[in-house]
């Protein structure tokens, strides 16, 4: 193995999960390794396979994610409730279940991307309303002390009692915070920046190519994965 | 059919969908006309006239894009719209309901960040069709969102004026012929910068087949040939255009300097010079980048036709069995892909108080390992040895009783023998097909040489069981196997064995 190639694999390896961009504008000489050299991408696919990694290319820039599970790189759900600002479970998965139907609105299926390029709380409130209606329904439908804990009827009940904005703030000027329906979209939208995944301007979020890359190619990937952990084939959900 | 009216179902079906798709870039405006402005704060502002607005908005676009050659960012968008609707309309309204006016404004020429789509019936297929396009586009920039006019919004702005011809770099080159011709230099500067402008939206549209193409290599593939077609087939045209105007500068500059034309004059022809060139720079670059463009198409049809198996994800489909499943904590799984790593490793307070009473290392006390009988494990594999073992054991020793009672033995009878014993379950254990197949490995078996020397799984078995044997009856059992491949053995559904034929040698 020569020593520049493994120099360089370790030098991708380090941006990469510092969060620096590695592509043809930025790192070029480094991002022509990746690309040409097949040595330096054999090293650094292995380093990233065992830290259980995924490197995905999109639009000339590499992305890592940890994927789920991921003890060392990954976040813990409270870790997670700290860094978005959150106090309670079921407050962090609700901001899961925003998160996803953030995608809902770039994305039907991961190989077609709806050209959108931006979009606001009011249209994740929406797309968000839309998707708990069938939960909500079955709310309805029960006495408040049958809701299973983790049910998605405690994201519905969680999610129906927020006001849209608290009472004494008009939408303009309303803060990121958990009290209300626009406050808490804009409080994971904050940590979307945070991930660089979107990027905010005078109140719309504009998606990012590592969302996308994310969005395009993980999911794919991990299509039958994903399939039977929701099935409930693959393991069971108390991880 | 007549001839004539041949033509003219050729004319309305085969041209259709062309047509359609050079109306596209005409849509975003009429749409933006009809109703923007009567809907917003109750018609308030309806006087304002999104027509004009959006013109304007335009020509600033490729002002600051193609003339300048930077990109807007919404400050100066925000500049430019406030100072016309003083100028233009009069506007008197304060900061804040300015502010919003032109944000409304931009949300409508931008169409909320979607493009305009436009949906029309193409008769060839006989299916519904939706075209996109877009009059402004926006990028990510160092830290900020930059918008540009996209070359559907050129195109469109250019034809309003303008009519098309087969290139528009062309035309604007024999304008300037005569315009150098006439001594006009001024205006000549005027007609670079129109070329200027058709460059970049040329270079705007390859960069958006670029995108299709990482979109829908299809529609990227269909896009790239109009485009080759169209835009640049007038290359080599245009490049010979261009030598014949800086020529015809280089003379008029000659010129200028044997008739001491006026300094302004001159500085008009140096200027002129100096444009034609960048011009010229620029027309290069343009067909660089279409050659590459051509390059990367090829991969990108590569990659996609390697990938073309892969099916894709549906979102919806996915969050419907989650919460048909209704398990939030599947959620999880679903989203913490997209987050970034975590690089920052903090440490838990629990283990604080750890360290406050770590003793020191003689203090220490090892781990207390209580006394306890150790486990055998025995593995899944183990246990399947044991009973093939003892299955095989099993049917040996029928064969060997046998062939001491008997000097000759075939396998049809040995069958009947063994079925009469272990019944029919016998034909459906999979033991027993692999003791013949184990069997039919040798012709010969020696069953004293065999108990101090096994040579295979089955010889091992043979000698256990010799060993075992108290009388010692197989000890000096010795038998070949002579094989009857033309016999058949039928097993009915189970398919059939060939015969053998077992010879007990001496004794």
């Amino acid at each position: 193995m020569d020593h520049g190639n493994l120099d360089k694999a370790m030098e991708i390896f380090t941006l990469l999960i510092v969060g620096e961009e590695v592509s043809s504008a930025q790192h070029v000489d480094l991002y022509e390794a990746y690309q040409n050299n097949s040595e330096v991408y054999d090293i650094l696919m292995s380093i990233l396979k065992k830290s259980n990694l995924s490197l995905y290319e999109f639009g000339s820039s590499l992305y890592v994610t940890a994927g789920d599970g991921n003890r060392v790189f990954g976040f813990t759900n409270d870790e997670l409730k700290r860094v978005i600002g959150l106090r309670l479970n079921r407050e962090l998965y609700l901001a899961y279940f925003i998160i996803y139907n953030i995608i809902l609105l770039f994305y039907q299926d991961s190989g077609t991307f709806s050209y959108t390029d931006y979009v606001r709380c009011e249209e994740v409130i929406t797309q968000t309303d839309s998707s708990m209606q069938k939960a909500l329904k079955a709310l309805h439908g029960q006495a408040l002390n049958a809701v299973e804990e983790n049910s998605f009827q405690t994201l519905a009940s969680l999610w129906e009692d927020m006001p849209l904005v608290p009472s004494n703030e008009d939408m303009a000027s309303l803060k990121a915070a958990r009290g209300s329906k626009t406050g808490f979209v804009k409080l994971v939208f904050n940590f979307l920046v945070s991930q660089d995944l979107f990027f905010e301007s005078q109140g719309r979020y504009y998606v990012k190519p590592r969302f996308r890359a994310l969005a395009e190619n993980y999911y794919e990937e991990n299509r039958g994965r994903l399939y039977s952990i929701v099935t409930g084939g693959d393991r069971d959900a108390s991880y | 059919m007549r001839t004539e009216s041949h033509i003219l179902i050729h004319d309305i079906i085969d041209e259709h969908e062309e047509r359609m798709v050079n109306l596209k870039k005409f849509y975003p405006f009429f749409r933006l006309c009809d109703h923007s402005l009567n809907q917003f704060r109750e018609g308030r502002y309806e006087r304002i006239d999104m027509g004009y607005v959006t013109m304007a908005v335009l020509r600033f676009f490729i002002e600051e894009n193609s003339f300048n050659d930077r990109k807007v960012i919404y400050r100066d968008y925000e500049n430019f719209l406030r100072e016309l609707l003083v100028r233009d309309f009069d506007f008197e309204e304060d900061e804040d309901a300015s502010a919003a006016l032109i944000q409304y404004i931009f949300d409508k020429l931008t169409n909320e960040g979607r493009p305009f789509y436009f949906e029309y019936y193409d008769p060839k297929k006989r299916c519904m069709k939706q075209g996109r396009t877009r009059l402004l586009e926006s990028s990510y920039q160092e830290g900020e969102i930059c918008y540009s006019i996209s070359s559907d919004g050129i195109e469109f702005y250019l034809e309003t004026k303008e009519t098309k011809e087969k290139s528009r770099i062309s035309i604007q080159q024999i304008l300037l012929e005569k315009m150098i011709c006439s001594k006009n230099f001024r205006g000549g500067v005027d007609v670079i910068r129109r070329i200027n402008s058709e460059v970049t939206r040329l270079m705007l549209q390859q960069g958006e087949i670029v995108t299709l193409l990482s979109h829908n290599i299809f529609e990227g593939m269909e896009a790239l040939e109009t485009f080759s077609k169209k835009g640049l087939q007038w290359f080599d045209e245009e490049q010979k255009l261009f030598d014949t105007n800086l020529e015809l500068v280089k003379k008029a500059l000659l010129r200028a300097r044997e008739e001491h034309y006026q300094p302004q004059t001159m500085e008009e022809i140096y200027y002129l010079n100096q444009e034609l060139k960048k011009a010229m720079d620029r027309h290069e670059a343009l067909l660089k980048t279409c050659t590459n463009l051509q390059v990367q198409a090829d991969e990108m049809m590569l990659k996609a036709k390697r990938s073309r198996f892969r099916r894709t994800m549906d979102f919806s489909d996915l969050l419907r069995k989650a919460m048909e499943k209704d398990d939030i904590r599947l959620l999880e799984a679903m989203t913490s892909p997209l987050f970034g790593l975590k690089i920052r490793k903090t440490f838990q307070f629990g283990r604080l108080e750890d360290l406050m009473t770590c003793r020191s290392e003689d203090e220490e006390t090892g781990e207390a390992i209580p006394a306890g009988d150790e486990e055998t494990y025995v593995f899944e594999d183990e246990t399947e040895e044991v009973r093939i073992r003892h299955n095989h054991r099993l049917l040996l020793k029928i064969l060997f009783d046998l062939l001491l009672q008997r000097k000759s033995l075939t396998l049809s009878e040995l069958h009947y023998f063994y079925v009469m014993k272990f019944t029919d379950t016998i034909l459906r254990n999979g033991d027993y097909y692999a003791f013949l197949v184990h069997l039919s490995q040798k012709d010969y078996y020696d069953l004293a040489h065999i108990r101090d020397d096994p040579d295979t799984f089955l010889e091992e078995v043979m000698a256990e069981l010799v060993r075992g044997n108290r009388d010692k009856e197989y000890e000096d059992l010795k038998f070949i196997l002579e094989f009857l491949p033309e016999e058949r053995i039928d097993l009915g559904e189970r398919g059939y064995l060939t015969n053998i034929r077992f010879e007990r040698q001496g004794m």
